[in-house]
């Protein structure tokens, strides 16, 4: 242990307690900054998507939660609404359920988890990667889905949010 | 008196015949109008004193649940939900496989903003916020329900029963609404239905009668605020056996339950507070007895990673407002006074290893034996006051 920590003093020639109010400063600018610069940047990366065929265009804050909290099973011509999601850990999903629904990972289990245990309704199809959520999507008639700006493809519909 | 089980079943049964043809009739790829889940767990319980799910004060392992269930949409507008439980809880329940509910729903109107319908059969009873999901751990906050509210005792009583419910759902820019009123027969096949009624075993045979129920649920936020309102009478009718000092009297029960939550990132804040009314009439040698009692609990709990959450809970049953400390209770009935209340401190921790597994701990401090089992529990002065109860569980769903 010893022969290391004479090592990194050396390495850091201002005395302990000012290298300690630097690095406090730069925590603190970040931690200002950070949350901010990242939210404006994530909030744009997710892109809703569907089926190629899929009649809607567009969709509302209320609508999308009402389709990812399969509460609405249908799209308006009544055919049965396909949720597909990836899993509760997946960072994708985080940034989803956050900043796009607006809620968290855990509240939407439990919306779920309540609906399929009462039998009063469905959970979405958990998909484990990008990738197959977007070929997913692209085969699956009536489908909705999410994924990162980068994995969006020819073969999907992005749903323009309002 | 069965009138409304009769018809429940017999609508039931042609409905099913209905949704059987237009599946066979439609033809192409229903696999994803079917979604079957399941679960499954098992506790083990360790009281200090008093029995709770099995021979506790040695250590019991007679808490197991294990369900299935499937919801079938045969066509847009039709749902047919089932579950199938074996549950074991010690004497207050036989590990024996049944119907937990079996409903068909048929939607009346379904759009962005709303939607409603019909629930016919078996139908889960729609009180407070975990009565829906109460079999499933990992619905539950804890491993126990609070007691005072979601009594373990008479379980199936509790859950479900048969009649017609109607159903709607609002959802507006911020704010969701959930209204949900049946008209139904109570199930009496618990155990501990007897004993929780008369004290003690009797001859004849409780029937359920026509009850109601009706709840609403406010959502704000997409559930960050939930608040929700829960009113009843449950009817129950005494048919004597054939020796008998008992008339046929009946059991009216009516709760009032008020529930309110907020869900933050890391915590959630939750609080409940029934009154029940008991009333019993006409059982002849019995005295008719009319008696309101408080139930309530506060509930914090903590996530300290999406895998990790700590439980602190205050639960309290009060039987009888005007008998708060059992004491003109014992005076008249020769039993314990703690017996009328039931005081429970509870610290719990829930590991979720992932979606499908579960692990969970919790240490109860009770004061009173107010929902304790009679059955488990059967010399009333054997039972202590103060007492301790220890649950792991182990689960699984998917």
């Amino acid at each position: 242990m010893r022969p290391v920590r004479s090592q990194r003093n050396s390495l850091c020639p201002t005395p302990p307690c000012k290298c300690l109010r630097y690095l406090l400063a730069l925590l603190c600018l970040w931690g200002w900054l950070a949350p901010s610069l990242a939210q404006a940047e994530r909030e744009i990366d997710i892109r809703v998507i569907a089926h190629p065929d899929v009649e809607v265009n567009s969709l509302t804050k209320v609508g999308l939660r009402s389709i990812f909290g399969m509460r609405n099973r249908t799209w308006p011509r009544g055919d049965l609404i396909r949720v597909f999601v990836l899993t509760d850990n997946d960072p994708t999903h985080i940034r989803f359920t956050k900043h796009v629904l607006r809620t968290f990972p855990y509240n939407l289990r439990r919306i779920w988890d309540r609906r399929v245990y009462s039998g009063t309704g469905q959970s979405p199809v958990v998909v484990s990667s990008e990738k197959e959520m977007r070929d997913m999507i692209s085969l699956t008639r009536n489908s909705i889905g999410y994924v990162s700006a980068d994995w969006v493809g020819d073969n999907v519909k992005v749903l323009e949010l309002r | 008196m069965t009138a409304i089980r009769t018809a429940v079943y017999h609508c039931a049964a042609i409905t099913l015949a209905g949704a059987v043809a237009v599946c066979r009739a439609d033809g192409q790829d229903q696999a994803h109008r079917l979604q079957i889940h399941g679960f499954a767990a098992q506790s083990f319980l360790k009281t200090d004193s008093n029995n709770f799910f099995g021979d506790s004060e040695d250590g019991s392992w007679e808490f197991q649940e294990l369900g299935l269930n499937a919801l079938w949409r045969p066509a847009a507008r039709l749902k047919l939900a089932l579950q199938v439980v074996a549950r074991d809880a010690g004497e207050t329940d036989d590990g024996d496989l049944r119907v937990d509910y079996g409903f068909i729903d048929y939607t009346l109107l379904n759009s962005q903003a709303h939607s409603g319908g019909l629930r016919l059969g078996r139908v889960v009873n729609p009180f407070g916020f975990y009565n829906d999901t109460r079999d499933i751990a990992a619905t539950r906050p804890s491993i126990l329900l609070p007691q005072s509210i979601y009594f373990d005792v008479n379980r199936n009583f509790a859950l479900s029963s048969d009649g017609l419910h109607v159903y709607y759902e609002r959802g507006n820019d911020n704010a969701d609404y959930t209204f949900q009123f049946g008209v139904f027969e109570p199930r009496t096949e618990d155990p501990d239905f007897e004993p929780a009624i008369f004290f003690q075993q009797v001859p004849g045979r409780l029937d359920g009668a026509t009850s109601w129920m009706g709840r609403f649920i406010y959502e704000y936020d997409f559930g960050r605020v939930r608040l929700g309102f829960t009113a009843s009478e449950v009817n129950v009718d005494y048919e004597p056996g054939q020796v008998d000092v008992i008339s046929p009297g009946e059991f009216h029960f009516r709760p009032y339950i008020l529930s309110a939550q907020y869900n933050a990132e890391d915590w959630s804040l939750t609080a409940e507070v029934a009154s029940r009314t008991s009333e019993l009439e006409d059982f002849g040698v019995l005295p008719d007895t009319d008696f309101t009692g408080t139930s309530y609990f506060v509930q914090g709990t903590y996530r300290l990673s999406p895998q990790w959450e700590l439980l602190l809970r205050y639960d309290e049953l009060i039987w009888n407002n005007d008998d708060k400390d059992g004491r003109e209770f014992a005076a008249a009935t020769g039993l314990p006074h703690y017996s009328r209340f039931a005081k429970d401190w509870t610290l719990g921790v829930r590991w979720d290893i992932n979606r499908h597994f579960m692990l969970r701990a919790e240490w109860h401090k009770v004061d009173g034996t107010g929902w304790l089992s009679m059955l488990e529990n059967p010399i009333p002065a054997d039972t202590k006051r103060h007492w301790d109860l220890f649950a792991v569980s182990a689960s699984v769903r998917f």
